[in-house]
């Protein structure tokens, strides 16, 4: 009875007009969210489009409403129409290897995309000639940081994320020798300089700015200038002050805090690496006598306290550096070709898609091959009857 | 053996033999005269690659006038005669029409013939200075803002401009006879010699050169010869102010080179090597090193004394040719074909096969054999006759020959897989298309095969002619592009898959129109037609599918990310899932035979857009600019496609109930 059931169910799943709606509203959105980028930029795009389950619109009567199922939604209906075929239709049997595999592999795949949207990190690390760096910066992504310096050499630093503050009205935790309220949050602010009284409660820069919200960025070269209004408490519970910190800010505000004073401003998250590298030269060629460029690359000495590996790597176009789960692309240049930026993925899944890949390829070509053969020799024994 | 020889296969042969007489007849050099022959074969080097005359000649000339060759009194005249003409005699060349101006508004603006096409340097030159004026304010503006009128104005000025440069390339224009040219500057030399050697106490060379250009500030080019000119009448005699002329000719000199090595739009020779360099290495660099313009070499002469031969030669074969000596000037012309044999025997060959290549026009001539061969099948249906078949067969099998012949030909040329930019894809694409076609027809022996091959084949190389036109077709690659093996695999795979997107799709209009307009269309003959394309969509999701995953893995190679949803992959997606969506709406019933005709046809649009549609969509979607002209093409071969697909989706007995 149950098995009955279950059967039924599956089949109902396994249905090919599923796999054709899927198919279609994949097409649609792909094709959407391509024209979309033209107006709201890739990054945006991608977030609406493909890291969500529904694409929504916002109807300017202060609520959205979905127009598109997402990548996210259509992938997720995919897998289980794919697993209820594989299923009923009996594909993992060697007779239907080809179909099998492509089928298998096309889960496989969108497991895969699932993975790396959801722990793919990508940062940027900018070096200039003869410096070294340990760590890398996001290029979207903003954090609230109280440095202090204990004494000459030791400093200490406290981190709060861009993503802990969107979803939080308070910081506070027992390292933290402060809590932090959250009075307001910007992801991108306009600043404007404002008259001394609007602002009066407010200490430091922020006395003479006025904060509105402004759309986040939609190309490449933007800065989304994140801005937060915190009001900083002392461990008895005491107000010390309301502070507005943002992206746009170039100097840091301080606040003191126990005899201790804490420089406070709002910077690119940064990665932090247990080896450091080291640009030793960058060079970028051009064509003879013109603009084209033929080469980027940047010689670079990775060094490694932790395990004592210390070498030079040349990361030029298509070769990039692996190091302990990380890559390191050639990404861009600056500052008259003394400065190299290089692009840091780190990407546990990065391996899946190239097995998923690898299967759906050879699943296709092998059915099409044994297709192909099966028919031309219908097609001789044709002509054969015929002549 | 005699059986053979009957009077049919005798026709058969000599048919044969004619077009591939008629396919070849580059190679024999026809119809250019010898000094044109030889200037286009002289190794120059332009947009950072080298490259003979021939190849700049042309592509500047298709910039102008959309065309390769041109009409002078009613005679065609061929590129490199033009730029023969241009460098040793403006005067002439600038009365030939080359400037080809369609837009009727631009036309208005500066008060030409309305019933013109085309516009000589002379008619277009009183109106410079107003169209230097419109242009600098344009230019501020940006692309998406420009109107169409805006961007014709800009692109005449910028002709304008590389026309005169392309004149001071070698010689300065103003300079009628480059030999006495030289004799004069040697004359300098000669005469103000003891002022650089330091006799009396004056900076040693280098340092004058420095000074010199230090001085002036800017180039004012070769108008301060007249001042220096008068400088010369009136101070002559006394010791300082010879002196003092001395030095002013000097740095004339040296500013006047100044401004024309700004000005060359190609570079003439390789830099002199240090004998320690191996000559393997002398070989390899002769290719890749920065080459000196003429002027360079001039003014490296005056004040060496040591003249460059390439500087003579060029000298006596320009001015042999403006004297219309022409006995002298082949003899000359050949000595500098010698000189540069000799000197840089690798840059030479490259630029002599590459001029070879350019003669013979292989896909011209290609393109018109594979619109012979559509015409000729397709009249075969309609006379029921088979030798114009046969014929018909003939010229497709002929124009893919020349295809393949073209295509390794670019290939040894460039050192690169097949597809390196949008022109040589589309001539790939055309030359996949046939191939996959001629496979299709062994298998189905229907024709049709070999039918769409021609049609597709005769259109992707109007497409190529016209990509053409944007520039040097076998351009250097970017950073970013420069790996031949993705380049092999990657690129070439998609591309497949767009020839045989293209083929379904044009199949499925041949279906279409069969079905409506055809006489007989049998139900076995639906089958077979549709058995054709289900076959080819399979093919074509395999391919698709593993060209863009190749693209993926290229991605994550040189990027970190396997797929990041930017339009061109978003592009190559569409197509992988519309071709999977088509075979699993066909296995779910939803497409039948026609439903997946019409299925097959969209797939045009689909690989279209994901060919060229994306290429657009950095312009901007809100600017007069989009309306470029390549997307009017894109935009009418969608809405001949959206015809084809409305015309499968009506219902069969609104369209021909007589028959049925």
């Amino acid at each position: 009875m149950l098995n009955q059931i279950l059967s039924k169910v599956m089949v109902r799943l396994s249905s090919l007009k599923i796999t054709v709606v899927c198919l279609f509203s994949l097409f649609v959105l792909v094709f959407v969210g391509t024209l979309a980028q033209v107006s709201y930029g890739i990054y945006q795009t991608q977030q609406r489009f493909f890291l969500s389950a529904f694409v929504w619109l916002d109807t300017g009567f202060g609520f959205s409403i979905p127009i598109l199922p997402g990548a996210e939604l259509i992938g997720s209906i995919m897998i289980i129409n794919l697993s209820a075929v594989i299923w009923t239709k009996n594909l993992l049997s060697v007779k239907k290897l080809g179909l099998g595999l492509m089928h298998v592999g096309m889960i496989f795949l969108l497991v895969g995309a699932w993975i790396t949207s959801a722990a793919g990190i990508e940062s940027q690390m900018a070096i200039k000639e003869g410096q070294t760096a340990s760590y890398s910066e996001s290029s979207r992504v903003n954090e609230l940081v109280f440095e202090a310096s204990l004494n000459d050499t030791q400093n200490k630093e406290y981190v709060i994320s861009q993503q802990y503050l969107e979803k939080n009205t308070f910081v506070e935790d027992t390292q933290l020798p402060f809590t932090i309220k959250l009075l307001n949050v910007w992801p991108n602010a306009w600043l404007r300089r404002a008259s001394d009284l609007e602002n009066s409660q407010v200490k430091g820069l922020g006395q003479s700015i006025s904060v509105a919200p402004k759309p986040l960025a939609t190309q490449d070269n933007e800065l989304n200038f994140f801005t937060v209004k915190i009001e900083i408490l002392n461990k008895e519970g005491g107000s010390e002050g309301v502070w507005i910190v943002s992206r746009g800010l170039g100097a840091k505000q301080t606040v003191i805090i126990d005899d201790l004073s804490y420089d406070m401003s709002i910077r690119s998250e940064r990665y932090h690496y247990p080896f450091s590298i080291t640009l030793k030269d960058f060079t970028h060629d051009v064509y003879p006598g013109t603009q084209i460029p033929k080469n980027f690359s940047s010689l670079v000495e990775l060094n490694d306290s932790e395990t004592g590996e210390t070498r030079d790597v040349l990361v030029y176009m298509n070769h990039p550096l692996r190091y302990r789960g990380h890559t390191f692309f050639q990404a861009s240049y600056g500052e008259n070709n003394t400065l190299s930026v290089l692009q840091v993925v780190k990407n546990p899944g990065w391996r899946i898609p190239y097995i998923a890949c690898l299967m759906i390829s050879f699943g296709l070509c092998f059915h099409f091959l044994v297709k192909l053969a099966a028919f031309s020799n219908k097609q001789r024994k044709r002509e054969k009857g015929l002549s | 053996m005699k059986r053979y020889i009957t009077k049919q296969n005798i026709l058969k042969g000599s048919f044969f033999l004619g077009v591939i007489l008629w396919s070849m007849q580059g190679l024999f050099g026809a119809g250019v005269p010898e000094t044109a022959r030889i200037f286009g074969q002289l190794p120059i080097q332009a947009n950072g690659r080298i490259k003979p005359v021939d190849s700049l000649a042309r592509e500047t000339l298709l910039y102008f006038s959309h065309k390769q060759s041109t009409l002078v009194n009613g005679k065609k005249m061929s590129a490199s005669e033009w730029l023969l003409d241009v460098v040793s005699n403006p005067d002439i060349a600038d009365s030939y029409s080359v400037f080809k101006i369609q837009d009727g508004t631009v036309k208005d603006a500066f008060h030409l013939d309305e019933k013109e096409r085309y516009f000589s340097f002379n008619e277009l030159k009183p109106h410079y200075t107003v169209l230097e004026k419109h242009s600098i304010s344009i230019e501020k503006l940006d692309k998406s803002q420009q109107s169409l009128f805006q961007q014709h104005i800009l692109t005449l000025y910028d002709q304008l401009n590389l026309y005169m440069r392309l004149q001071s390339s070698l010689y300065p224009s103003n300079v009628v006879e480059k030999g006495v040219y030289l004799d004069e500057l040697g004359q300098i030399f000669v005469e103000y010699a003891y002022l650089l050697t330091g006799k009396h106490g004056v900076p040693p060379q280098s340092e004058i050169i420095g000074d010199a250009v230090d001085h002036s500030g800017h180039n004012h080019g070769p108008s301060s010869e007249h001042d220096h000119g008068n400088n010369h009448d009136n101070h002559d005699g006394s010791g300082i102010d010879r002196e003092n002329m001395g030095w002013k000719k000097l740095s004339f000199v040296v500013n006047s080179s100044r401004y024309y090595e700004q000005m060359a739009v190609f570079k003439v020779f390789p830099p002199e090597q240090e004998e320690s360099v191996s000559v393997k290495e002398k070989e390899s660099n002769q290719l890749t090193d920065n080459w000196a313009p003429l002027a360079t070499l001039v003014t490296r002469s005056v004040f060496t004394g040591k003249e460059n031969p390439v500087v003579r030669l060029y000298a006596s074969f320009l001015d042999a040719v403006y004297k219309k000596n022409n006995s002298k000037a082949i003899e000359s012309g050949q000595d500098l074909l010698r000189y540069y044999d000799k000197q840089v025997p690798r840059a030479f060959s490259k630029a002599k096969n590459e001029a070879l290549f350019n003669r013979l026009q292989i896909f011209y001539r290609s393109m018109v054999l594979f619109l012979l061969a559509a015409v000729c099948i397709g009249a075969s249906w309609l006379i029921k006759n088979r030798a114009v078949f046969w014929i018909g067969r003939q010229f497709v099998f002929v124009a893919f020959g020349l295809q393949v012949i073209g295509q390794v030909f670019r290939m040894v040329i460039q050192g690169r897989p097949p597809v390196t930019n949008l022109y040589s894809s589309a001539v790939f694409v055309g030359l996949m298309a046939v191939l996959l076609g001629m496979i299709v027809e062994r298998f189905f022996k229907n024709k049709l095969g070999l039918f769409v091959s021609a049609v597709i084949g005769f259109i992707t190389l109007i497409v190529a002619h016209n990509l053409s036109i944007q520039g040097d077709t076998l351009e250097m690659m970017q950073a970013v592009l420069d790996s031949n093996f993705w380049l092999s695999t990657h690129v070439v795979s998609i591309v497949i898959g767009y020839s045989g997107m293209f083929l379904s799709g044009f199949l499925g209009i041949v279906f279409i129109c069969r079905y409506f307009f055809g006489r007989s269309f049998s139900d076995e003959d639906q089958r077979e037609l549709y058995k054709m394309v289900y076959g080819i969509v399979c093919f074509n999701l395999a391919m698709n599918f593993v060209g863009t995953v190749l693209g993926g893995i290229w991605a994550d190679q040189s990027w970190g990310r396997f797929w990041g949803w930017d339009p061109k992959e978003n592009g190559a997606l569409l197509i992988v899932i519309w071709s999977a969506l088509m075979l699993h709406a066909r296995m779910a019933g939803i497409f039948r035979v026609r439903g997946f005709m019409v299925a097959a046809v969209f797939g045009n649009i689909v690989t279209a857009m994901s060919w060229f549609g994306v290429n657009m969509l950095g312009i901007g979607l809100h600017s007069y600019g989009f309306m470029d002209s390549a997307f009017v093409w894109l935009l009418l071969f969608c809405m001949v496609q959206v015809f084809f697909i409305i015309l499968g989706l009506l219902p069969p007995k609104w369209v021909t109930p007589k028959i049925r």
